[in-house]
């Protein structure tokens, strides 16, 4: 049975929750120590820390894509470690993810690239080629043929979060968007992912520098050497 | 209809995965076909040898007449060598027949029929039964030259001995040579779509991050796996065709010495479909086996 984490304009219910999380790589590099956090829906949280401090291992791990060393990772009520591969992929389809370093294929078309989801989700070609064109608008990102590998890591980044919303995520997690752009871009980013979590998406945003002007909505959070302070 | 979208776009994957990469994929058709050829021209050999090695080796002697000996004396000779230790069936070839043959058989047939008269002596061309001993043959024809108007004896029993020799041998290692250069088919094609797998293992991460299927991931390797020993096959057969041209030629020419028809033919229309639908399991079943390795390694990577 796959996690009911279909959006809902109610901001009582905890969406992503983890208790007492811990994750190692290897066996000495601890990137997240007995983190416990609630994220409730259509919430945007902001999760700033400087580099290497454990931001995107919390967002991988909120995103379902890597499973905890310890502790439980919970979205939308369901433990993602327990689940069954497919269900786990029916889960992650209700994900959008821009990690720091997009993985676009470059020898695919921008278009392809974000229609690719959808596609994956047993979406119509005729349904994929017009939420990609919608969600490319809604980043307004223009050149649909171009490829990922012409493109500068801005645009990259606004091709990564079209190909994020493709599926119209419960839970939208970006991984450090506005530390490569000037004031202004990194603040119609902010402006963009603030009107998706007014439409009833749930964010989490990680940064490695506070922005110049906080979105209304945010929760801020702060992470040191993995360790969660809110 | 979204499940022929998702397969549309499986395959269209399974294909650029292959066009992306012209040198690796015409390469690997290239392995592919020479591994799989290989087996297929054994085959059109041992079609073509099956008849002559399926025979038994049989030793024979040839027992020239004294010339000027009667029809009624050859006749007796005959009966004589016919009731011999091992002796199968006795024929007779007269020297007219001898002396055509040999005419017939060689391309400057116009030089000999200017020789004259005929040198050839009347000859009885003695069989023995399949597999008689060596020993037994040399007794023979020993005892049969010393039968009157008996003027000569040619016996090749070295030939003999060489050619049962051969039999065994060829019987007892084609079952092995065939295991192997089978083995060595599988682990080259194998071998091709492990490739594909490793080089795409980008693409393979990323779909597992945005939640596509198991099978969706797995199902271009499959394909791509199957096209790509689906044409080394067909490359395959088109160099056992080639093998065909080039050989067959100097196969005939070589038959007509040994009064035998020799000559690469097809495998049958049956095995040849076998064939390619093995090869296209093959390939999308070593596809599928990959793509799942490859998963779980991007897995255990995290």
């Amino acid at each position: 049975m796959a996690a009911d984490i279909s959006p809902r304009l109610t901001s009582d219910q905890p969406f992503v929750q983890l208790d007492r999380v811990s994750r190692k790589y290897g066996a000495f590099r601890l990137a997240l120590s007995d983190a416990n956090l609630t994220i409730y829906r259509s919430e945007f949280v902001l999760v700033i820390g400087g580099s290497g401090a454990g931001k995107s291992t919390l967002l991988r791990l909120a995103g379902a894509i890597e499973a905890p060393s310890s502790g439980r990772v919970r979205i939308g009520g369901e433990d993602p470690a327990r689940m069954r591969p497919n269900a786990l992929a029916f889960l992650r389809r209700s994900i959008g993810n821009v990690m720091q370093e997009p993985l676009l294929l470059d020898r695919r078309s921008v278009l392809e690239n974000v229609m690719l989801p959808a596609i994956a989700s047993n979406q119509t070609r005729r349904e994929a080629v017009e939420r990609a064109r919608a969600a490319l608008n809604r980043v307004r990102f223009e050149d649909l043929d171009a490829l990922p590998g012409e493109l500068a890591s801005g645009a990259r980044q606004r091709v990564a979060l079209a190909r994020a919303i493709v599926n119209r995520p419960a839970l939208l997690l970006v991984d450090d968007p506005i530390s490569r752009f000037d004031a202004a871009a990194a603040n119609n980013m902010l402006q963009l992912l603030e009107q998706f979590a007014i439409s009833g998406v749930t964010v989490l945003l990680a940064s490695q520098r506070e922005p110049e002007r906080l979105p209304a909505r945010a929760r801020l959070i702060r992470i040191d050497n993995g360790v969660l302070t809110q | 209809m979204s499940w022929q979208t998702a397969r549309g776009y499986c395959w269209a994957r399974g294909m650029r995965m292959l066009g992306e990469r012209p040198a690796a994929t015409f390469g690997g058709v290239l392995v592919g076909a020479l591994a799989l050829a290989l087996p297929g021209c054994i085959f059109m050999l041992a079609q073509m040898l099956a008849p002559i090695v399926s025979r038994q080796p049989v030793a024979e002697v040839t027992a020239f007449v004294t010339p000027g000996t009667g029809a009624a004396e050859v006749k007796a000779l005959r009966s004589r060598l016919e009731v011999m230790d091992g002796v199968a069936r006795v024929r007779f070839i007269p020297r007219e027949q001898a002396w055509a043959e040999l005419q017939r058989r060689m391309r400057d047939g116009q030089a000999f029929a200017e020789i004259k008269p005929n040198p050839f002596p009347d000859a009885l061309v003695v069989e023995f039964v399949a597999r008689t001993a060596v020993p037994t043959v040399e007794a023979t024809a020993a005892a049969m030259s010393k039968q009157p108007r008996v003027e000569s004896m040619q016996a090749d029993v070295e030939w003999y001995r060489r050619l049962s020799g051969l039999v065994q041998v060829t019987a007892g290692l084609l079952a092995p040579i065939a295991l192997v250069v089978a083995l060595l088919v599988i682990l080259a094609a194998v071998g091709l779509v492990r490739q594909l797998a490793v080089m795409d293992s980008a693409e393979l991460r990323l779909l597992d991050q945005i939640g596509a299927e198991t099978d969706f991931i797995r199902r271009p390797f499959v394909y791509a796996g199957a096209a790509l020993l689906g044409l080394a096959a067909a490359a395959g057969l088109g160099l056992m065709a080639g093998v065909r041209v080039l050989a067959n030629p100097p196969l005939g020419e070589l038959g007509r010495l040994f009064g035998l028809e020799l000559g690469l033919g097809y495998p049958p229309g049956p095995l040849i479909v076998a064939f390619v639908a093995s090869c296209l399991l093959l390939g999308a079943g070593a596809g599928n086996v990959f793509a799942g390795r490859q998963i779980a390694l991007a897995k255990a990577a995290r």
